[in-house]
């Protein structure tokens, strides 16, 4: 009796749900664009910059943002390859060209992204295979009141009165690759032959703290003063100097390094003309001009035009743009995993 | 007919679970074997081809196989540990009633209602070298030197225990609470002493709540990934982060799935070994 009153109400709740998504699937005459973002912090700005203002544009289209990591959507590329869910990536350089390379994007062009024209040059990839929305400095955080004068060398690092309060992001991470290629420079090693680096490593081996994975991390160190100074990029020191930590940062007479970000449309979407208009709303000089004010990214649009404030603290224009050291990330990309291989034994062991 | 239709009961019971089972855990693993057999070329991706050097090369690598016994280790204490702190504690909640039973059992569910990432970072907050004991240890004078208490194994099993050890309790209670009473009552009436009891008593017969305990929280600490990751960094290698540096970081799926399934072939040794230990004992 009791059970067959339960079969019932289970019936009627099925039937109930059935008809309900069958509603809403009706209901939904906007194209829904499904994007990805690095989430956290980034993604209140990107909201706010670049999102909401879009939608407004562009009332029919709806932009659901999902956070993923740069190599969780890659991830994602390769499993979705022939039934695509998520339409636009965000991801680095490093990223953005593996997916090329894999043949998992939909290559753009000025036609279907006006904004493109106005990019430096720089900033254009090999058939326009995705649009480089962005760009931060790898340089190195320090704490402002502790770390005085301003590290101006990589060699710093090695100097005894900071041991043991130096974090080194570890290798198999986007910051971990970028103080390695440093290092590389700074101890005239090359790709090819990085012995001189990890020998430079070692001795800098009882020196660290800790090898943090994350972004979240190294900020607990520095909020916490567990560290005074590592190696980061310059957008996530200024977010977490915005929330009153006494950390800034420096590029050193070595140089830094760029960090391009990418935006990458799935080949196969299913709303290619939203995702070009997405993308080349991302490039556009005022989303550009809001992004950098919220996240600290610097602007990839040669026309944008920074507030003074935003200008004065965020890597930005021509001069910076040939300062910072471009490595060769696709070599860099297929060497990495014997450097981390090498590094697991050698250095964080 | 009637016969028949309890014969099928338990499957009609087993059915839903066994079908959601099927399809989203059997069906992924099945793909992930597959994938645990390809090769994997840096920059160009994953080779649709059929070999066991993912295999070979992790169990003929010291490196790999020292990050495996690490592992175990890791696990083994934590259990240890867990089950030297959880036992009194369930021993003191299985003999605890009404209001006073509820509310201890809330304080022991309670972590359970954080994520364990939330968790992790208030343990980080704890043991960094400015958290909170080691600030207040030199405030008292009671060191001079912070203690290293993170970015190494201490701080791992530190916060391991806490997220694993209500799992322990819990399985000890319900063992605890199926001891009859009057068999306490019996042993005391014939003479028998507190030590005597609990060696001859409580400890046999807790022995699955035990062993149950321990495949969880063992298992638990196996698979761990926020913990290690968060707590340690790079320093301390376990064998779920040489996965995720391998799956998420190099891309390299096969060698990554390849790590796994070596990994779940010796969880699923030990916790056949140890249930059927159980067993055994039970039947004799």
């Amino acid at each position: 009796m009791n059970g067959m009153r339960l079969h019932k109400r289970i019936a009627f709740g099925l039937l109930a749900g059935m008809v309900l998504a069958a509603c809403t699937t009706f209901a939904s005459a906007q194209t829904e664009l499904v994007v990805t973002n690095y989430g956290g912090s980034f993604e209140d700005g990107w909201r706010k910059s670049v999102v909401e203002p879009f939608e407004k544009a562009h009332p029919d289209i709806k932009v659901k943002l999902v956070q993923k990591l740069v190599f969780e959507s890659m991830a994602l590329m390769r499993a979705q390859k022939n039934d695509v869910r998520v339409d636009v990536f965000m991801m680095d350089e490093v990223g953005a060209a593996q997916a090329t390379a894999e043949g998992l994007v939909q290559p753009v062009s000025p036609k279907t992204v006006p904004h493109l024209a106005e990019l430096y040059p720089e900033f254009r990839v090999a058939d326009d295979a995705f649009c480089k929305f962005m760009f931060d400095a790898a340089v190195i955080a320090y704490n402002s009141q502790q770390v005085k004068p301003a590290p101006d060398s990589y060699k710093d690092f090695w100097d005894k009165k900071y041991a043991g309060r130096i974090a080194i992001n570890n290798l198999d991470s986007a910051t971990g690759l970028s103080f390695f290629l440093m290092l590389l420079k700074t101890e005239g090693a090359t790709m090819d032959k990085v012995d001189p680096a990890f020998a430079a490593m070692k001795r800098l081996k009882p020196s660290i703290l800790t090898f943090p994975e994350q972004h979240a991390q190294l900020a607990q160190l520095f909020t916490q003063g567990d560290i005074v100074m590592a190696p980061w990029t310059s957008d996530r020191a200024l977010l977490l100097a915005s929330k009153g930590v006494p950390i800034a940062w420096a590029i050193p007479k070595e140089g830094g390094i760029m960090q391009e970000g990418g935006l990458v449309i799935a080949k196969g979407t299913k709303h290619l003309d939203a995702a070009q208009k997405y993308v080349d709303f991302a490039l556009s000089r005022e989303a550009q001009a809001a992004n950098a004010k919220y996240t600290f990214l610097s602007p990839t649009n040669s026309k944008t035009v920074l507030d003074a404030d935003t200008a004065k603290k965020i890597p930005n224009g021509p001069q910076m743009i040939k300062t910072l050291t471009r490595p060769d990330w696709k070599k860099a990309n297929e060497l990495r995993p014997q450097w981390i291989d090498r590094w697991n034994r050698e250095i964080t062991q | 007919m009637r016969e028949r239709g309890e014969a099928l009961k338990p499957w009609f019971l087993l059915g839903p679970n066994l079908v959601l089972i099927g399809l989203l855990m059997l069906g992924p693993l099945l793909l992930l074997a597959r994938i645990s057999f390809d090769a994997y070329e840096a920059g160009s991706g994953i080779i649709d081809t059929w070999q066991i050097s993912n295999y070979t090369k992790f169990l003929f690598d010291p490196f790999y196989r020292e990050v495996l016994w690490g592992t175990l280790l890791l696990g083994a204490e934590v259990t240890a540990l867990c089950l030297v702190l959880g036992f009194p504690l369930a021993y003191a909640l299985s003999r605890s009633r009404g209001l006073k039973r509820s509310l201890l059992y809330f304080c022991i569910l309670m972590p359970l209602l954080t994520s364990t990432v939330v968790r992790t970072f208030g343990w980080m907050i704890l043991l960094g070298n400015n958290g909170f004991i080691n600030r207040t240890l030199m405030a008292l004078h009671a060191i001079n030197r912070p203690l290293r208490l993170m970015y190494n194994t201490t701080g791992v099993i530190i916060a391991l225990v806490e997220v694993l050890l209500p799992f322990m309790v819990l399985a000890l209670d319900t063992a605890l609470l199926n001891i009859n009473p009057s068999l306490y009552e019996a042993a005391r009436n014939l003479g028998a002493r507190g030590t005597r009891i609990f060696l001859r008593i409580t400890l046999p017969l807790s022995l699955p709540g035990i062993i149950s305990g321990c495949v969880l929280v063992f298992t638990g600490a196996l698979s761990a990934f926020v913990t290690p990751t968060l707590i340690a960094g790079a320093r301390v290698k376990v064998m779920s982060t040489i996965i995720y540096q391998q799956a998420m970081a190099l891309l390299d799926w096969p060698f990554g799935a390849a790590v796994a399934f070596i990994m779940l072939a010796v969880i699923l040794i030990l916790m056949v070994a140890s249930l059927t230990l159980t067993e055994r004992r039970r039947t004799a």
